[in-house]
């Protein structure tokens, strides 16, 4: 597949570099030649661009355009689409409504520019009807929406990339100690070797958020940093609320989750803005270390 | 506002515990779970060729097979195939003297030992297979059990045993608890016969002529018992450490039927007789080891020390300490050091006089049994490489000293190594 994967030496080992999914991506391989590192690079690239073709919205030529495109009817989905779909229908049970992978047609009057439009009421509640997880209609092995009705895969696909580009690193290099991070969504692997080190860098103030070592698992970060509007002293995320189809309020504007798997922290990350002022009580209750930034900070993920 | 309507709604939602169930979604939409992925790569097989050269004495070529799998049910079989190819010379027991001495080999054909060497038995040889397998599967969340098998084939030796043991994973899996038992039944077939006791080697530069070997049957049995005890314990992140216990018991024949004692008289230097040697019909060993891996950012430090005493009056202490260096793009270093001291059994003799034959219950000339000191240096190195391969070389000096000539051994030790998935 074509990339712009490049492999650069660094202390411990090897590092190889590419774009996708509109993020700086990276694969950390320990204790392999240049060779095989580059090769367990190239197949986490692969996966990588595999998964952003297949998935992404912005595309008129994949799955989702055609799931899109149903005009109400019938589309068949195959078995990857298929297990995204029902994991999307146990976060949505789970979280009672509130992550919903319908509710990106709200995108339609929300645009998170850094403006002040926020939309009409009218506006907003015209999508309403298009916005339900329930109103999809599955059977075995092919997916129907409602016409206008739009599903993504926006909250699940990078993060699932990271997981499955490093369960395949994996099996070309078992017993390598890999991490693989997409725009800070990160799954590494070590065995008992020594850990990878993550740290949660302050832009603004270059202080540590947060420093630990991560050694088998995920680490996701959702938030709000740079999409988001401002209107009468008000901070509008683009956290969207799919029952009102407004703007989650007060909540954090940023939320760092490590658990087994980068998909699992990612989601969990999700869920917690979308608790708003609550986002931390959940995370307490799901206990998994967690990191939440309020107010104007911002942060980097770094790893070594 | 709309806004404002809804919001108490959002805070009713519950704040339960999620992750448990979206940690099991999360596994089937990957489609991986961990322990699933390992069974993914297949057998990990070791294989190893060993070169073992004893300057004058003994070599061997050892090669082995391991291949190891871990299954989706996380059960665990090891099997290992061990073949041995012995040839060379063997103290055969007796001192070395200042005189020729002529032996009988234990087919009956006559050797010598010039003036001053160390008589050895120059028919030495011998082939070994050995097989074992070992099966350990979870049972309850928290207790494995585990149950092997181990087979030894030579020609003039076989031995079956059977192990079987519980592991008990304890503190979040920082610890581990493990009891165990394992029976070996061990059958003797001496080539010549099986010589009895204390009774004349033929020789026709001894004092006293025997001309025939008296045997006791061509072959005789031992069983060994033992029970182990073992506790790991993860002290920190980067230190484990292994603490066991094992108490060892045999009973049977215990001597080794090619060996025999000098009954010399130290006033006259001369030579009276060659008893074959006889030591106890039982043996009981207790000894404990103790073990410390260390992990540095990449390297590991490995230190470990087992002491060993037995109802025979041999107390034995091993030092054993080796460091892993990683040296970056999968090459690895590593050093290692052995120190190994015994203080010799009750009955090991250089020799008898004749005045203590009459009153003689047991009694070698083994200096395996002697007081010994060893010391191991060895350097082995490998490269790791993809698809968790891997190719490793070592490299060992042995040098061994004790209160006899005999016992003054030099040994090399080389080995080639080549792990791989299969």
């Amino acid at each position: 597949m074509k990339h712009s994967l490049k492999m650069e030496k660094y202390a411990q080992g090897w590092r190889g570099r590419f774009t996708a999914m509109a993020s700086p991506c990276e694969v950390l391989v320990r204790g392999l030649p240049g060779r095989q590192a580059r090769a367990v690079a190239t197949v986490v690239a692969d996966e990588a661009l595999r998964i952003e073709q297949k998935f992404s919205r912005y595309r008129d030529d994949n799955i989702m355009a055609r799931i899109n495109a149903g005009h109400g009817d019938w589309v068949d989905v195959d078995e990857e689409t298929e297990r995204l779909l029902d994991y999307a229908d146990t976060c949505w049970q789970l979280s009672d409504g509130m992550f919903d992978i319908t509710s990106g047609v709200l995108r339609r009057a929300w645009k998170f520019d850094g403006s002040d439009r926020v939309p009409s009421a009218e506006e907003v509640a015209q999508l309403l009807p298009l916005v339900g997880w329930k109103q999809l209609e599955r059977r075995a092995g092919a997916v129907r929406l409602k016409p206008g009705m739009e599903i993504d895969f926006g909250g699940i696909g990078k993060e699932y990339a990271v997981d499955r580009a490093l369960a395949l690193a994996r099996q070309q290099a078992p017993g390598t100690p890999l991490l693989v991070n997409f725009g800070g969504d990160i799954a590494a692997w070590c065995g008992d070797a020594a850990a990878w080190l993550v740290g949660l860098e302050g832009l603004t103030a270059g202080a540590v958020a947060g420093r630990f070592e991560l050694r088998n698992g995920g680490l996701a970060t959702s938030g709000d940093s740079r999409r988001y509007l401002l209107r009468g002293g008000v901070r509008y995320s683009h956290v969207l609320n799919p029952l009102t189809g407004w703007p989650v309020l007060d909540g954090p504007h940023s939320v760092t989750v490590a658990a087994a798997q980068c998909t699992l922290a990612g989601m969990l990350a999700t869920l917690a803005l979308l608790r708003g002022a609550d986002a931390e009580k959940f995370l307490r209750a799901q206990q998994v270390p967690h990191w939440c930034l309020w107010g104007e900070q911002r942060h980097e993920t770094v790893v070594g | 506002m709309q806004l404002k309507k809804k919001k108490p709604m959002l805070s009713s939602v519950s704040v339960g515990n999620i992750s448990c169930a979206l940690a099991a979604a999360t596994c089937s939409l990957i489609g991986v779970s961990a322990h699933a992925e390992d069974a993914a790569d297949g057998w990990k097989v070791d294989s190893a060729l060993l070169y073992y050269s004893e300057q004058d004495r003994v070599t061997a070529v050892e090669p082995v097979i391991s291949a190891g799998k871990t299954f989706t049910d996380d059960s665990e079989l090891q099997l290992k195939l061990t073949l041995d190819s012995l040839t060379g010379a063997s103290h055969n027991g007796a001192m070395v003297l200042n005189q020729p001495q002529t032996f009988t080999s234990p087919s009956g054909s006559q050797y010598q030992a010039a003036s001053g060497e160390v008589p050895l038995d120059e028919s030495f040889k011998d082939t070994r297979v050995a097989f074992n397998a070992q099966y350990t599967r979870p049972w309850t969340r928290t207790l494995r059990w585990t149950a092997g098998l181990n087979v030894s084939n030579e020609y003039d030796f076989q031995s079956f045993g059977a192990n079987a043991g519980l592991l008990w994973d304890l503190n979040q899996k920082n610890t581990t608890l493990t009891l165990a038992f394992a029976h070996e039944a061990d059958t003797i077939d001496a080539v010549g016969g099986i010589p009895d006791p204390l009774t004349s080697m033929p020789s026709p530069t001894t004092l006293v002529a025997a001309t025939t070997k008296n045997t006791v049957g061509s072959s005789d049995t031992r069983s060994v018992n033992d029970v182990f005890l073992g506790w790991t314990q993860v002290m920190t992140r980067r230190w484990i450490m292994q603490l066991n216990y094992n108490l060892s018991a045999s009973s049977g024949y215990h001597n080794d039927p090619y060996k025999i004692v000098t009954v010399y008289d130290p006033g006259t230097t001369v030579v009276h007789d060659y008893l074959y040697e006889s030591r106890p019909d039982s043996r009981t060993k207790n000894s404990i080891y103790w073990e410390n891996r260390y992990h540095l950012t990449d390297d590991v430090l490995a230190l470990g020390y087992r002491y060993m005493t037995d109802d025979w009056g041999v107390n034995s202490h091993t030092l054993d300490a080796s460091w892993r260096h990683e040296m970056g793009n999968g090459w690895y270093l590593q050093p290692h050091l052995r120190y190994y001291t015994q203080s010799a059994a009750d009955f090991w003799h250089e020799y008898v006089t004749p005045a203590e034959v009459a009153a003689l219950q047991e009694a070698t000339g083994d200096y395996r049994l002697g007081n010994l000191d060893d010391m191991t240096y060895g350097l082995k190195f490998g490269r790791k490489l993809s698809k968790g391969r891997e190719w490793n070389a070592r490299v060992e000096m042995y040098q061994q000293s004790g209160d006899t000539d005999p016992a003054e051994v030099d040994a090399l030790i080389t080995q080639v190594g080549y792990t791989f998935y299969w």
